[in-house]
Protein backbone atom coordinates (compact mmCIF):
# COMPACT_ATOMS: atom_id res chain seq x y z
CA UNK A 1 0.00 0.00 0.00
CA UNK A 2 2.83 2.36 0.93
CA UNK A 3 4.61 1.40 -2.26
CA UNK A 4 1.44 2.24 -4.23
CA UNK A 5 1.17 5.67 -2.63
CA UNK A 6 4.81 6.35 -3.40
CA UNK A 7 4.24 5.29 -7.00
CA UNK A 8 1.22 7.56 -7.42
CA UNK A 9 3.11 10.46 -5.85
CA UNK A 10 6.20 10.01 -8.02
CA UNK A 11 3.96 9.33 -11.03
CA UNK A 12 2.33 12.73 -10.47
CA UNK A 13 5.75 14.39 -10.10
CA UNK A 14 7.00 12.71 -13.25
CA UNK A 15 3.88 13.77 -15.12
CA UNK A 16 4.52 17.34 -14.00
CA UNK A 17 8.04 17.05 -15.42
CA UNK A 18 6.73 15.79 -18.75
CA UNK A 19 4.01 18.45 -18.84
CA UNK A 20 6.78 21.05 -18.43
CA UNK A 21 8.80 19.68 -21.27
CA UNK A 22 5.79 19.34 -23.55
CA UNK A 23 5.15 23.06 -22.84
CA UNK A 24 1.69 22.70 -21.35
CA UNK A 25 0.38 26.23 -20.70
CA UNK A 26 0.82 27.22 -17.03
CA UNK A 27 -2.93 27.63 -16.49
CA UNK A 28 -3.51 23.98 -17.47
CA UNK A 29 -0.54 22.56 -15.55
CA UNK A 30 -2.39 21.46 -12.35
CA UNK A 31 -5.17 19.61 -14.18
CA UNK A 32 -2.80 18.04 -16.73
CA UNK A 33 -0.64 16.80 -13.84
CA UNK A 34 -3.59 15.31 -11.96
CA UNK A 35 -4.31 13.21 -15.08
CA UNK A 36 -1.05 11.29 -14.58
CA UNK A 37 -1.99 10.36 -11.02
CA UNK A 38 -5.48 9.38 -12.16
CA UNK A 39 -4.20 7.04 -14.86
CA UNK A 40 -1.78 5.28 -12.50
CA UNK A 41 -4.46 5.02 -9.79
CA UNK A 42 -6.83 3.34 -12.27
CA UNK A 43 -4.04 1.03 -13.41
CA UNK A 44 -3.22 -0.03 -9.83
CA UNK A 45 -6.87 -0.57 -8.91
CA UNK A 46 -7.37 -2.88 -11.90
CA UNK A 47 -4.04 -4.60 -11.43
CA UNK A 48 -4.69 -5.40 -7.76
CA UNK A 49 -7.97 -6.99 -8.72
CA UNK A 50 -5.97 -9.58 -10.58
CA UNK A 51 -6.39 -8.20 -14.10
CA UNK A 52 -3.47 -8.44 -16.48
CA UNK A 53 -1.36 -5.57 -17.77
CA UNK A 54 -3.46 -5.34 -20.93
CA UNK A 55 -6.82 -4.79 -19.20
CA UNK A 56 -5.26 -2.52 -16.58
CA UNK A 57 -3.54 -0.33 -19.18
CA UNK A 58 -6.74 -0.30 -21.22
CA UNK A 59 -8.85 0.85 -18.27
CA UNK A 60 -6.32 3.50 -17.28
CA UNK A 61 -5.99 4.87 -20.82
CA UNK A 62 -9.77 4.85 -21.23
CA UNK A 63 -10.23 6.77 -18.00
CA UNK A 64 -7.56 9.37 -18.67
CA UNK A 65 -8.73 9.86 -22.26
CA UNK A 66 -12.30 10.57 -21.11
CA UNK A 67 -10.89 12.89 -18.44
CA UNK A 68 -8.91 14.73 -21.12
CA UNK A 69 -11.89 15.06 -23.46
CA UNK A 70 -14.13 16.40 -20.69
CA UNK A 71 -11.46 18.89 -19.57
CA UNK A 72 -10.90 19.94 -23.18
CA UNK A 73 -14.53 21.04 -23.37
CA UNK A 74 -14.56 22.66 -19.95
CA UNK A 75 -11.22 24.49 -20.35
CA UNK A 76 -11.60 25.11 -24.11
CA UNK A 77 -8.25 23.62 -25.14
CA UNK A 78 -7.25 20.72 -27.39
CA UNK A 79 -7.69 17.34 -25.64
CA UNK A 80 -4.03 16.60 -26.45
CA UNK A 81 -2.97 19.07 -23.74
CA UNK A 82 -4.43 16.83 -21.01
CA UNK A 83 -4.14 13.45 -22.72
CA UNK A 84 -0.41 13.32 -23.46
CA UNK A 85 0.87 14.06 -19.91
CA UNK A 86 -1.77 11.76 -18.43
CA UNK A 87 -0.67 8.77 -20.49
CA UNK A 88 3.02 9.11 -19.51
CA UNK A 89 3.03 6.90 -16.35
CA UNK A 90 1.53 4.04 -18.39
CA UNK A 91 4.43 3.98 -20.84
CA UNK A 92 6.34 0.71 -20.43
CA UNK A 93 9.82 2.13 -19.80
CA UNK A 94 10.59 -0.56 -17.22
CA UNK A 95 9.54 -3.53 -19.34
CA UNK A 96 11.41 -2.17 -22.36
CA UNK A 97 14.59 -2.00 -20.29
CA UNK A 98 14.20 -5.49 -18.82
CA UNK A 99 13.44 -6.94 -22.27
CA UNK A 100 16.64 -5.42 -23.57
CA UNK A 101 18.81 -6.50 -20.62
CA UNK A 102 17.43 -10.06 -20.80
CA UNK A 103 18.29 -10.15 -24.50
CA UNK A 104 21.87 -9.14 -23.71
CA UNK A 105 22.33 -11.85 -21.09
CA UNK A 106 20.74 -14.34 -23.47
CA UNK A 107 17.82 -15.18 -21.16
CA UNK A 108 15.26 -15.67 -23.91
CA UNK A 109 12.40 -16.79 -21.64
CA UNK A 110 12.56 -13.57 -19.60
CA UNK A 111 13.03 -11.53 -22.76
CA UNK A 112 9.89 -13.04 -24.29
CA UNK A 113 7.84 -12.48 -21.13
CA UNK A 114 9.00 -8.89 -20.72
CA UNK A 115 8.65 -8.21 -24.46
CA UNK A 116 5.08 -9.48 -24.32
CA UNK A 117 4.41 -7.22 -21.35
CA UNK A 118 5.77 -4.20 -23.25
CA UNK A 119 3.64 -4.96 -26.29
CA UNK A 120 0.49 -5.67 -24.30
CA UNK A 121 0.86 -2.45 -22.36
CA UNK A 122 1.15 -0.34 -25.52
CA UNK A 123 -1.73 -2.26 -27.10
CA UNK A 124 -3.85 -1.67 -23.99
CA UNK A 125 -3.16 2.08 -24.17
CA UNK A 126 -4.09 2.08 -27.87
CA UNK A 127 -7.37 0.20 -27.39
CA UNK A 128 -8.27 2.34 -24.38
CA UNK A 129 -7.80 5.55 -26.36
CA UNK A 130 -9.80 4.15 -29.29
CA UNK A 131 -12.75 3.14 -27.08
CA UNK A 132 -12.74 6.50 -25.27
CA UNK A 133 -12.60 8.41 -28.56
CA UNK A 134 -15.54 6.39 -29.88
CA UNK A 135 -17.58 7.06 -26.73
CA UNK A 136 -16.84 10.77 -27.02
CA UNK A 137 -17.77 10.78 -30.69
CA UNK A 138 -21.10 9.04 -30.12
CA UNK A 139 -21.92 11.38 -27.25
CA UNK A 140 -20.79 14.43 -29.18
CA UNK A 141 -22.84 13.51 -32.25
CA UNK A 142 -25.92 12.97 -30.14
CA UNK A 143 -25.35 16.42 -28.64
CA UNK A 144 -24.91 18.05 -32.06
CA UNK A 145 -28.06 16.37 -33.38
CA UNK A 146 -30.03 17.49 -30.32
CA UNK A 147 -28.90 21.09 -30.80
CA UNK A 148 -29.80 20.97 -34.49
CA UNK A 149 -33.25 19.63 -33.71
CA UNK A 150 -33.77 22.32 -31.10
CA UNK A 151 -32.65 25.01 -33.53
CA UNK A 152 -35.05 23.69 -36.17
CA UNK A 153 -38.03 23.51 -33.82
CA UNK A 154 -37.19 27.00 -32.59
CA UNK A 155 -37.28 28.27 -36.16
CA UNK A 156 -40.63 26.56 -36.69
CA UNK A 157 -42.23 28.66 -34.00
CA UNK A 158 -41.37 31.99 -35.65
CA UNK B 1 -9.24 40.91 -52.80
CA UNK B 2 -6.38 40.91 -55.24
CA UNK B 3 -4.44 37.93 -56.44
CA UNK B 4 -1.59 38.81 -54.10
CA UNK B 5 -3.95 38.83 -51.11
CA UNK B 6 -5.33 35.41 -51.90
CA UNK B 7 -1.85 34.01 -52.28
CA UNK B 8 -0.75 35.51 -48.99
CA UNK B 9 -3.82 34.07 -47.27
CA UNK B 10 -3.20 30.59 -48.67
CA UNK B 11 0.43 30.69 -47.62
CA UNK B 12 -0.46 31.94 -44.13
CA UNK B 13 -3.10 29.29 -43.58
CA UNK B 14 -0.90 26.49 -44.85
CA UNK B 15 1.74 27.64 -42.41
CA UNK B 16 -0.74 27.45 -39.52
CA UNK B 17 -1.57 23.87 -40.49
CA UNK B 18 2.09 22.92 -40.72
CA UNK B 19 2.96 24.44 -37.37
CA UNK B 20 0.01 22.83 -35.63
CA UNK B 21 1.23 19.44 -36.75
CA UNK B 22 4.78 20.23 -35.71
CA UNK B 23 3.60 21.28 -32.24
CA UNK B 24 1.83 17.96 -31.63
CA UNK B 25 -1.63 18.19 -33.23
CA UNK B 26 -3.31 15.37 -35.11
CA UNK B 27 -3.73 15.64 -38.89
CA UNK B 28 -7.51 16.12 -38.78
CA UNK B 29 -7.15 19.10 -36.43
CA UNK B 30 -4.77 20.84 -38.83
CA UNK B 31 -7.02 20.02 -41.81
CA UNK B 32 -10.15 21.28 -40.04
CA UNK B 33 -8.47 24.49 -38.94
CA UNK B 34 -7.21 25.31 -42.43
CA UNK B 35 -10.61 24.59 -44.01
CA UNK B 36 -12.40 26.75 -41.43
CA UNK B 37 -10.12 29.73 -42.06
CA UNK B 38 -10.60 29.47 -45.83
CA UNK B 39 -14.39 29.25 -45.50
CA UNK B 40 -14.38 32.30 -43.22
CA UNK B 41 -12.91 34.25 -46.14
CA UNK B 42 -15.55 32.95 -48.55
CA UNK B 43 -13.26 30.52 -50.34
CA UNK B 44 -14.53 27.20 -51.56
CA UNK B 45 -12.24 24.54 -50.11
CA UNK B 46 -11.63 21.82 -52.63
CA UNK B 47 -8.90 20.11 -50.70
CA UNK B 48 -7.17 20.62 -47.37
CA UNK B 49 -4.98 17.67 -46.75
CA UNK B 50 -2.29 16.91 -44.22
CA UNK B 51 -0.10 13.83 -44.23
CA UNK B 52 2.68 13.10 -41.77
CA UNK B 53 5.30 15.00 -43.77
CA UNK B 54 3.27 17.14 -46.15
CA UNK B 55 0.37 19.58 -46.20
CA UNK B 56 -1.55 20.56 -49.35
CA UNK B 57 -4.49 22.88 -50.00
CA UNK B 58 -6.53 23.82 -53.06
CA UNK B 59 -9.14 26.57 -52.84
CA UNK B 60 -11.45 28.31 -55.30
CA UNK B 61 -12.13 32.03 -55.00
CA UNK B 62 -15.61 33.51 -55.56
CA UNK B 63 -14.30 34.71 -58.97
CA UNK B 64 -13.57 31.11 -59.90
CA UNK B 65 -9.78 31.18 -59.67
CA UNK B 66 -7.93 28.27 -58.12
CA UNK B 67 -5.01 28.45 -55.76
CA UNK B 68 -2.98 25.42 -54.80
CA UNK B 69 -0.10 25.29 -52.40
CA UNK B 70 1.85 22.56 -50.65
CA UNK B 71 4.54 22.50 -48.03
CA UNK B 72 6.75 19.98 -46.39
CA UNK B 73 6.58 19.11 -42.71
CA UNK B 74 9.98 18.14 -41.42
CA UNK B 75 9.81 15.61 -38.63
CA UNK B 76 13.31 16.57 -37.45
CA UNK B 77 12.14 20.07 -36.68
CA UNK B 78 9.18 18.83 -34.69
CA UNK B 79 9.43 19.83 -31.07
CA UNK B 80 6.25 19.29 -29.10
CA UNK B 81 4.87 22.55 -27.77
CA UNK B 82 1.32 22.18 -26.50
CA UNK B 83 1.10 25.79 -25.36
CA UNK B 84 1.92 26.97 -28.87
CA UNK B 85 -0.65 24.56 -30.28
CA UNK B 86 -3.24 26.22 -28.06
CA UNK B 87 -2.17 29.69 -29.19
CA UNK B 88 -2.42 28.65 -32.85
CA UNK B 89 -5.84 27.12 -32.19
CA UNK B 90 -7.08 30.27 -30.47
CA UNK B 91 -5.71 32.51 -33.23
CA UNK B 92 -7.47 30.40 -35.87
CA UNK B 93 -10.74 30.61 -33.95
CA UNK B 94 -10.38 34.39 -33.71
CA UNK B 95 -9.71 34.68 -37.43
CA UNK B 96 -12.79 32.60 -38.20
CA UNK B 97 -15.06 34.73 -36.01
CA UNK B 98 -14.03 38.02 -37.60
CA UNK B 99 -11.74 37.60 -40.61
CA UNK B 100 -9.28 40.54 -40.56
CA UNK B 101 -7.83 42.01 -43.78
CA UNK B 102 -5.01 39.82 -45.06
CA UNK B 103 -2.28 42.29 -44.10
CA UNK B 104 -3.59 42.36 -40.50
CA UNK B 105 -3.53 38.64 -39.79
CA UNK B 106 -2.19 37.89 -36.30
CA UNK B 107 1.53 37.31 -36.23
CA UNK B 108 1.52 33.89 -34.60
CA UNK B 109 3.69 32.31 -37.23
CA UNK B 110 7.07 33.51 -36.11
CA UNK B 111 8.19 30.49 -34.21
CA UNK B 112 10.95 31.12 -31.71
CA UNK B 113 14.10 29.21 -32.56
CA UNK B 114 15.24 26.41 -30.32
CA UNK B 115 16.87 28.00 -27.33
CA UNK B 116 17.83 27.20 -23.79
CA UNK B 117 14.80 26.97 -21.54
CA UNK B 118 15.03 26.46 -17.79
CA UNK B 119 11.47 25.24 -17.81
CA UNK B 120 12.30 22.39 -20.19
CA UNK B 121 15.42 21.56 -18.22
CA UNK B 122 13.34 21.37 -15.03
CA UNK B 123 10.93 19.08 -16.87
CA UNK B 124 13.71 16.72 -17.95
CA UNK B 125 15.28 16.56 -14.47
CA UNK B 126 11.96 16.15 -12.66
CA UNK B 127 10.57 13.62 -15.17
CA UNK B 128 13.59 11.31 -15.19
CA UNK B 129 14.21 11.64 -11.45
CA UNK B 130 10.62 10.93 -10.44
CA UNK B 131 10.27 7.94 -12.74
CA UNK B 132 13.45 6.33 -11.41
CA UNK B 133 11.77 6.29 -7.97
CA UNK B 134 8.44 5.35 -9.55
CA UNK B 135 9.94 2.12 -10.88
CA UNK B 136 11.25 1.17 -7.46
CA UNK B 137 14.51 3.08 -7.11
CA UNK B 138 15.84 4.79 -4.00
CA UNK B 139 15.99 8.54 -3.56
CA UNK B 140 19.68 8.49 -4.53
CA UNK B 141 18.74 6.68 -7.76
CA UNK B 142 16.25 9.45 -8.46
CA UNK B 143 18.89 12.15 -7.97
CA UNK B 144 21.35 10.31 -10.22
CA UNK B 145 18.72 9.75 -12.89
CA UNK B 146 17.66 13.40 -12.69
CA UNK B 147 21.25 14.55 -13.12
CA UNK B 148 21.63 12.41 -16.22
CA UNK B 149 18.24 13.73 -17.39
CA UNK B 150 19.70 17.25 -17.28
CA UNK B 151 22.61 16.12 -19.43
CA UNK B 152 20.12 14.50 -21.84
CA UNK B 153 18.50 17.91 -22.18
CA UNK B 154 21.84 19.37 -23.28
CA UNK B 155 22.10 16.59 -25.89
CA UNK B 156 18.56 17.35 -27.04
CA UNK B 157 19.54 21.00 -27.54
CA UNK B 158 22.47 19.94 -29.69
CA UNK B 159 20.10 17.80 -31.78
CA UNK B 160 17.71 20.70 -32.30
CA UNK B 161 20.47 23.03 -33.43
CA UNK B 162 21.92 20.51 -35.87
CA UNK B 163 18.53 19.09 -36.90
CA UNK B 164 19.74 15.56 -36.61
CA UNK B 165 17.77 12.47 -37.55
CA UNK B 166 15.72 11.56 -34.51
CA UNK B 167 16.28 7.81 -34.65
CA UNK B 168 20.06 8.06 -34.90
CA UNK B 169 20.09 10.77 -32.25
CA UNK B 170 18.09 8.53 -29.91
CA UNK B 171 20.50 5.63 -30.34
CA UNK B 172 23.56 7.82 -29.68
CA UNK B 173 21.98 9.71 -26.78
CA UNK B 174 20.82 6.47 -25.16
CA UNK B 175 24.30 5.04 -25.53
CA UNK B 176 25.82 8.08 -23.79
CA UNK B 177 23.11 8.11 -21.11
CA UNK B 178 23.75 4.41 -20.48
CA UNK B 179 27.48 5.00 -20.07
CA UNK B 180 26.83 7.93 -17.72
CA UNK B 181 24.48 5.83 -15.61
CA UNK B 182 27.13 3.15 -15.20
CA UNK B 183 29.74 5.77 -14.38
CA UNK B 184 27.44 7.21 -11.68
CA UNK B 185 26.98 3.76 -10.15
CA UNK B 186 30.71 3.08 -10.30
CA UNK B 187 31.32 6.33 -8.40
CA UNK B 188 28.77 5.24 -5.81
CA UNK B 189 26.20 7.82 -6.95
CA UNK B 190 23.12 5.58 -7.05
CA UNK B 191 22.06 2.14 -5.78
CA UNK B 192 20.32 0.32 -8.62
CA UNK B 193 21.66 0.55 -12.16
CA UNK B 194 18.39 -0.60 -13.74
CA UNK B 195 16.27 2.05 -11.98
CA UNK B 196 18.65 4.87 -12.87
CA UNK B 197 18.57 3.78 -16.51
CA UNK B 198 14.78 3.33 -16.63
CA UNK B 199 14.25 6.88 -15.36
CA UNK B 200 16.16 8.20 -18.36
CA UNK B 201 14.56 5.75 -20.78
CA UNK B 202 11.21 7.36 -19.98
CA UNK B 203 12.55 10.59 -21.49
CA UNK B 204 13.19 8.89 -24.81
CA UNK B 205 10.04 6.79 -25.08
CA UNK B 206 7.93 8.38 -27.83
CA UNK B 207 4.72 8.71 -25.80
CA UNK B 208 3.30 11.53 -27.88
CA UNK B 209 4.02 9.70 -31.12
CA UNK B 210 2.22 6.56 -29.88
CA UNK B 211 -0.83 8.44 -28.58
CA UNK B 212 -1.16 10.61 -31.68
CA UNK B 213 -0.57 7.61 -33.96
CA UNK B 214 -3.47 5.76 -32.38
CA UNK B 215 -5.68 8.81 -32.69
CA UNK B 216 -4.74 9.19 -36.36
CA UNK B 217 -6.03 5.66 -36.93
CA UNK B 218 -9.24 6.59 -35.15
CA UNK B 219 -9.81 9.54 -37.49
CA UNK B 220 -9.07 7.28 -40.49
CA UNK B 221 -5.75 8.96 -41.36
CA UNK B 222 -4.24 5.52 -41.83
CA UNK B 223 -1.14 6.68 -43.66
CA UNK B 224 -0.20 9.22 -41.00
CA UNK B 225 -1.00 6.70 -38.28
CA UNK B 226 1.24 4.06 -39.84
CA UNK B 227 4.01 6.62 -40.24
CA UNK B 228 3.78 7.54 -36.55
CA UNK B 229 3.71 3.95 -35.33
CA UNK B 230 6.73 3.01 -37.46
CA UNK B 231 8.50 6.07 -36.09
CA UNK B 232 7.64 4.92 -32.55
CA UNK B 233 8.91 1.39 -33.25
CA UNK B 234 12.18 2.69 -34.73
CA UNK B 235 12.74 4.95 -31.74
CA UNK B 236 11.99 2.10 -29.31
CA UNK B 237 14.51 -0.04 -31.19
CA UNK B 238 17.06 2.78 -31.06
CA UNK B 239 16.59 3.09 -27.27
CA UNK B 240 17.18 -0.63 -26.78
CA UNK B 241 20.18 -0.60 -29.11
CA UNK B 242 21.82 2.41 -27.45
CA UNK B 243 21.45 1.06 -23.92
CA UNK B 244 22.43 -2.47 -24.96
CA UNK B 245 25.71 -1.31 -26.48
CA UNK B 246 26.39 0.89 -23.43
CA UNK B 247 25.76 -2.04 -21.08
CA UNK B 248 28.00 -4.40 -23.03
CA UNK B 249 30.79 -1.83 -23.29
CA UNK B 250 30.38 -0.78 -19.64
CA UNK B 251 30.60 -4.38 -18.51
CA UNK B 252 34.08 -4.56 -20.00
CA UNK B 253 35.34 -1.16 -18.92
CA UNK B 254 34.09 -0.78 -15.37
Amino acid sequence: MNQDLLQILTGVLGTLGFALFFHVAPRHLPLATVGGGLSWLLYLVCFHQGRGVFVSALAAALGVCLWAEILARVRKAPATVFLIPGIIPLLPGGSLYYTMSALITGDLAVAAARGKETGLMVLGIAVGILIASEIVRLFFWAEVRRKKLMARSGRGKN
Amino acid sequence: MTRKDWEALVEYTLNIGRQMLECGAEAWRAENTMARIFRAYGLEVQDAHVLATQAAVTVKTPEGEHYTSTCMILPEKTGTDLERLEILNAAAREICQAPPPVDRLPLVLRRPAARWSWRELAGYVLGSGAFAVFFGGSLLDGVASGTIGGIVYVMEQVRRVHRQNKVIYTAVACFLAGLLAQLCLWLGFGNNLDRVMIGDIMLFIPGLVIVNGVREFFYADILTGVYRLIEALLIAGAIALGYAVALMLGGRLL
